[in-house]
């Protein structure tokens, strides 16, 4: 398959681009056993590659929200296998995993989940902080990505006095400050009006394509599909279509 | 802590309700204590305090001071082996003061000679002599003054009133303190005994037959209703702390209960287990330190306006080991809360979705 990245990427970027973050190798995941038994996801592969920001669509009950779990190191599968980085997850333990997906994997949750009693400042410098590095260059990184993503007046503001739209933008940071190499978005555009939504994720995709992260986002809203570099269908826990958007 | 901080910052009106709820209970429990120890300090205030270690009575009386009967053989026997040994007699007397018809008053009247190390510390006036008897200054209350005369019931001898001394109450009464030989002239029929003998020593060297030592602790469970009284006191200290425990342990539960959501949050951005349980005990320890702290200051407070007579005594060191109790059980309460943080799942984060 064709990697189509946009805007044009740099001579770094495309060395990275030969191998890929996130790779899932006949991934899947059954819930319960004997007769209650249900399959959330079916053997599926997937690769996202730096730069790239892939859509996973598909209806509710689609295995949407498994496959991010999987993808994001909080469920194991129950088959095949899950390499972020480099680094196969099925080879760490539990606390390692949390220690990995501290350093490696930035997740912008739904709106509602930034800390209601941390400023916009706060809420990135926490993420070093949590992971044992915080600092000035923890502060000067955040100010930067604050100001990139043009939320530059609020720092000190609080997420109940903050838009929809510059939650999401302000979770988008929160992602970033570790610096890591995948990102994973839920929903991120679920409270958004179309406008919002699109501004938002075209900020993901801008951040993404600069800074070379792979990203994977979740989403059923069809009017962002074009900000993606590739979409994947997902219906019944099967990958039922796969291509650029 | 940087996280515990801000949250109790940011919710400053949950906090303080929080913080307010936990200090009325320490408050509570601060008063009630001081009561409690007021009241068993109003029963033997005077055993309490005493420099002395151990207590000699007849075996018969099994420690019961008025029930004791110690002849002079006996007294002269244990001076020889023990020589700070310092005989004691003890009987009640109801009196009148300055006129035989005046209102009657109570008082445990106890014989010591001046010189002993029993002999009251004298607040105001001078020490007993023949005739002159040193009174506990809660009979103020009562109108006592230095140089009044006491008119003892019912045969109507007469004392007076040479000084006062402080912390000398027994079966919350006054005492009333007069040399040896006045309380044998005044009491004929003890016949020349004594009721006990003190001793600063743990020890008591040749116990003369039919005589029994016992300690100040022992003694004090001998005093007539004090075993008793003190039984329920201790089930109502008990009972408070317990329950003022289960109460701050259950706030702090539900306060815990509320945030699971945010757990999970807090988990999936990477805090670990250890970064929110210390900020969840961090928080307890804030709230509860500054409840005790609220709560001792308003207890001073209560204390300056407390009438006179009701006894309160409560010191700084009792107020402190109450206090470290109480955090103890908050900290054991918040023990429940910490198994809500090691259940809440970073997946919880996630949405819903398909």
């Amino acid at each position: 398959m064709t990697t189509f990245i946009q805007p044009a990427p740099s001579p770094a970027q495309v060395v990275q681009a030969a191998q890929s973050t996130l790779t899932m190798r006949g991934v899947s995941k059954v819930f319960g056993d004997g007769d209650a038994q249900v399959t959330a996801l079916h053997p599926t592969d997937f690769e996202v590659r730096p730069g790239e920001l892939v859509a996973v669509i598909g209806p509710s009950g689609s295995g949407k929200s498994t496959f991010l779990t999987l993808a994001g190191a909080l469920q194991t599968p129950t088959e095949g296998s899950v390499t972020i980085a480099g680094q196969e997850l099925s080879r760490l333990n539990a606390r390692q995993l949390a220690d990995f997906r501290l350093h490696h994997i930035g997740f912008v949750l739904q709106a509602s989940n930034l800390i209601p009693y941390l400023n916009v400042r706060e809420q990135l410098t926490l993420v070093p902080q949590l992971a044992g590095r915080g600092g000035a260059q923890a502060g000067a990184l955040a100010d930067e990505l604050l100001r990139s993503l043009g939320l530059a007046e609020r720092t000190g503001h609080y997420p109940g006095e903050l838009s929809g739209g510059q939650k999401q933008r302000v979770a988008i940071a929160r992602a970033l400050m570790n610096d890591p190499q995948l990102i994973l978005a839920d929903e991120p555009t679920a409270s958004l009006d179309g406008e919002r939504g699109r501004e938002v994720v075209s900020m993901l995709a801008r951040e993404v394509a600069e800074r070379g992260k792979a990203a994977v986002m979740v989403t059923h809203d069809e009017r962002v599909l074009d900000l993606c570099t590739r979409v994947v269908r997902l219906e019944d826990g099967r990958v039922t279509a796969q291509g650029t958007a | 802590m940087f996280l515990a901080l801000r949250e109790l910052k940011f919710n400053w009106l949950r906090s303080a309700l929080l913080g307010g709820i936990a200090a009325l209970l320490a408050f509570m429990v601060f008063m009630l204590l001081g009561l409690t120890r007021g009241l068993s300090e109003d029963s033997a205030a005077w055993m309490l305090h005493s420099p002395a270690a151990t207590f000699v009575t007849t075996t018969d009386a099994d420690g019961n001071f008025t029930r004791s009967f110690i002849g002079k053989d006996d007294v002269a026997a244990l001076r020889r082996a023990n020589p700070d040994a310092a005989p004691f007699a003890q009987s009640f007397a109801s009196f009148g003061v300055n006129a035989a018809d005046s209102t009657q008053l109570g008082a445990v009247m106890m014989g010591l000679e001046r010189d002993s190390f029993l002999a009251p510390k004298i607040t105001e006036g001078q020490p007993m002599q023949g005739d002159g008897a040193v009174v506990d200054a809660t009979l103020k209350e009562d109108g006592v003054k230095l140089g009044d005369t006491i008119i003892l019931r019912p045969s109507g001898e007469e004392l007076k009133v040479v000084g006062f001394t402080e912390g000398a109450r027994l079966n919350h009464q006054p005492v009333m303190f007069v040399t040896l030989d006045e309380w044998q002239s005044l009491n004929p029929r003890a016949g020349g005994t004594v009721s006990g003998v003190a001793l600063e020593a743990e020890t008591v060297s040749s116990l003369p037959e039919g005589l029994a030592a016992q300690t100040r602790a022992e003694a004090l469970q001998s005093l007539q209703g004090y075993k008793e009284e003190q039984g329920s006191l201790l089930m109502i200290q008990v009972f408070l702390v317990a329950v003022s425990a289960l109460v701050m342990a259950v706030f702090f539960y539900v306060m815990t209960l509320q945030k699971t959501a945010q757990f999970g949050l807090l988990k999936a951005i990477g805090a670990g287990m250890r970064t929110l349980a210390g900020s969840l005990v961090a928080q307890v320890v804030l709230l509860t330190v500054a409840a005790l702290a609220v709560a001792a200051a308003a207890m001073y407070g209560t204390t300056q306006v407390l009438p006179a007579g009701l006894p309160f005594a409560l010191s700084w060191s009792a107020v402190a080991q109450a206090s470290a109790l109480l955090l103890l059980v908050s900290l054991l309460g918040s023990l429940l809360s910490l198994r809500t943080i090691a259940q809440a799942d970073p997946l919880q984060a996630l949405g819903q979705n398909g």
